[in-house]
């Protein structure tokens, strides 16, 4: 069964404030998805209602069809994981794989335990003793080992260090390998996490920027750099995401489709044209006013 | 009732057993040690079951205070839904209520058949010496409607904030004072005091029926509010 995701018009308002405005998208099983955007974009809004969390003040988000919100059946074959507050909390890493057990079927003991040991996390220490990065892994761990058809990690590696953030990343990977799901990373990390994603999200100011393949989306962002007059020459009437002015040469970040015909104009100028990474795009696309 | 409902219902029946298990022989032991040390006609007449009623009262409160705060965003967090919660709590709470009282009133039945000295004194409860099965179903239902307005309270404050939570507050003092106008049983009603509210008490089936209803009502108002209540990300 092909398990999708549909987003339509979801708005979510607090009162009189606006989160989150008219999104659509549609998440497909076997992806793993990149949700980017500022601090207090809509992202974890949006998460909470794909978790069903709180319900959308208005739009649908679907799971094969279904609304999620207060469906017993599409509710479980989500999870999330957010960052967790466990300073009160007494209960044992052993006590929630029970728990997990109990309430999701496809949960999986034994990968849950060879996790615990390779995130090196105590099972018989209450989880309010547990390091704020152990804390986090250990919130990994049951996101993955459910393996529910929808896994969002919402900031999930918090607190913990670039080797334990590699094992994350990688059995991420692993897991869509062997357990192909739909894989939600919301995340401030771009470029640390981008050889993850299949396809970006990008919300701004509480609505989607755009939904795009990886690949597709770095071929759209590109530099020129030369001589100021013909860099400014050739970019008349493309869209420009920033320039930058070191003496007499300027570089250009530029945001679309590079044709054939605007390549061989740069070309013959003699100017240089360069990559642009994911973290570029993401800091210039959601500049201010943009 | 369904299937995640009665699932949950054990769970927390469970896991709130284990609080009675501490709670009910420390009361015991009060007990005993109050009408054994206190030469207070008041309390030489109370009995076991009377006595463990006007704490539970408190007791169940408690446990619905704290039950949206810490079960609600549990259960929804492995998938489970509001109204399975809502649900579970609810079975929860008759089955922790069921137990207690019944397990006292058994118990202050054993008490009466030994006919220990100290004991001579007590009376069951106000509705009269041999009401076992009225004394046990009508205490039945008051703790139940304590279990209920800590559940509001504590939706109120999980779901409003502080002046929604307040507004629960109210409505919980109301229904609580109105209840034991209803019965009479002195349950704990703070503020109530200050006013010098009294009316006939009613009669026992009429109280039966008009606490019925209240808890009803609590019941109905408390799943209105979880049903679509946003779960905190903390």
């Amino acid at each position: 069964m092909t398990r999708k995701v549909e987003a339509t018009n979801i708005r979510v308002s607090y009162n009189e404030f606006e989160a989150l405005q008219d999104i659509n998208f549609t998440l497909e099983n076997g992806k793993v998805y990149g949700l980017i955007g500022r601090n207090g974009a809509g992202k974890t809004s949006l998460l909470s209602v794909l978790a069903a969390y709180r319900k959308a003040t208005s739009g649908e988000m679907k799971i094969d069809g279904v609304n999620i919100f207060e469906n017993e059946k599409a509710m479980a074959q989500v999870t999330f994981v957010h960052q967790t507050d466990y300073k009160d909390n007494h209960d044992t890493i052993t006590k929630y794989f029970d728990l997990a057990e109990r309430f999701r079927p496809t949960f999986d003991r034994k990968y849950a335990e060879q996790l615990v040991q390779l995130f090196h996390l105590p099972t018989n220490k209450p989880l309010r003793k547990l390091s704020a990065g152990m804390q986090s892994a250990f919130n990994v761990t049951i996101g993955l080992a459910s393996r529910t058809p929808v896994t969002i990690f919402d900031e999930a590696y918090q607190g913990m260090d670039a080797p334990t953030r590699e094992i994350f990343y990688n059995e991420v990977l692993e897991e869509q390998a062997r357990n192909p799901r739909i894989f939600i990373l919301s995340t401030h990390l771009i470029s640390e996490m981008e050889y993850l994603f299949d396809e970006v999200l990008i919300i701004h100011q509480g609505t989607l920027l755009l939904q795009e393949e990886v690949d597709t989306l770095l071929e759209r962002g590109y530099s020129v750099t030369g001589p100021t007059s013909d860099v400014i020459e050739v970019v008349a009437g493309l869209h420009v995401l920033n320039e930058e002015q070191l003496g007499g040469t300027k570089s250009m970040m530029l945001y679309g489709e590079l044709t054939e015909e605007k390549a061989d104009e740069i070309n013959r100028k003699d100017l240089e044209i360069g990559n642009v990474s994911l973290h570029e795009l993401f800091i210039h696309l959601t500049k201010e006013g943009m | 009732m369904n299937a995640m409902g009665k699932k949950i219902g054990a769970d927390l029946y469970l896991a709130q057993m284990k609080w009675v298990a501490w709670y009910l022989p420390i009361l015991y032991i009060a007990y005993i040690a109050i009408v054994w040390f206190l030469d207070e006609p008041d309390i030489r007449s109370m009995s076991l079951l009377t006595f463990t009623f006007q704490t539970t009262t408190i007791f169940m409160l408690v446990c619905g205070i704290i039950s949206s705060s810490v079960f609600l965003t549990l259960y929804v967090k492995y998938g489970v839904t509001r109204k399975s919660y809502f649900q579970g709590a609810l079975l929860s709470a008759i089955g922790l209520a069921i137990t207690v009282i019944g397990l006292t009133t058994i118990l202050t039945w054993i008490v009466r058949i030994f006919n220990i000295n100290v004991f001579k004194e007590v009376v069951l409860s106000s509705l009269g010496v041999n009401s076992w099965l009225l004394t046990s179903v009508s205490y039945f239902f008051v703790v139940m409607i304590y279990f209920l307005v800590g559940w509001l309270i504590g939706l109120g404050f999980y779901r409003y904030g502080g002046a929604g939570g307040f507004v629960t507050i109210v409505v919980a003092l109301v229904v609580v004072s109105v209840n034991d106008l209803l019965w009479s049983f002195n349950t704990p009603k703070p503020l109530m005091g200050l006013f010098n509210f009294e009316i006939p008490v009613p009669n026992v089936v009429v109280a039966m029926i008009a606490s019925f209803a209240i808890a009803t009502i609590m019941a109905i108002a408390v799943y209105k509010i979880v049903k679509e209540t946003p779960i905190k990300i903390a």
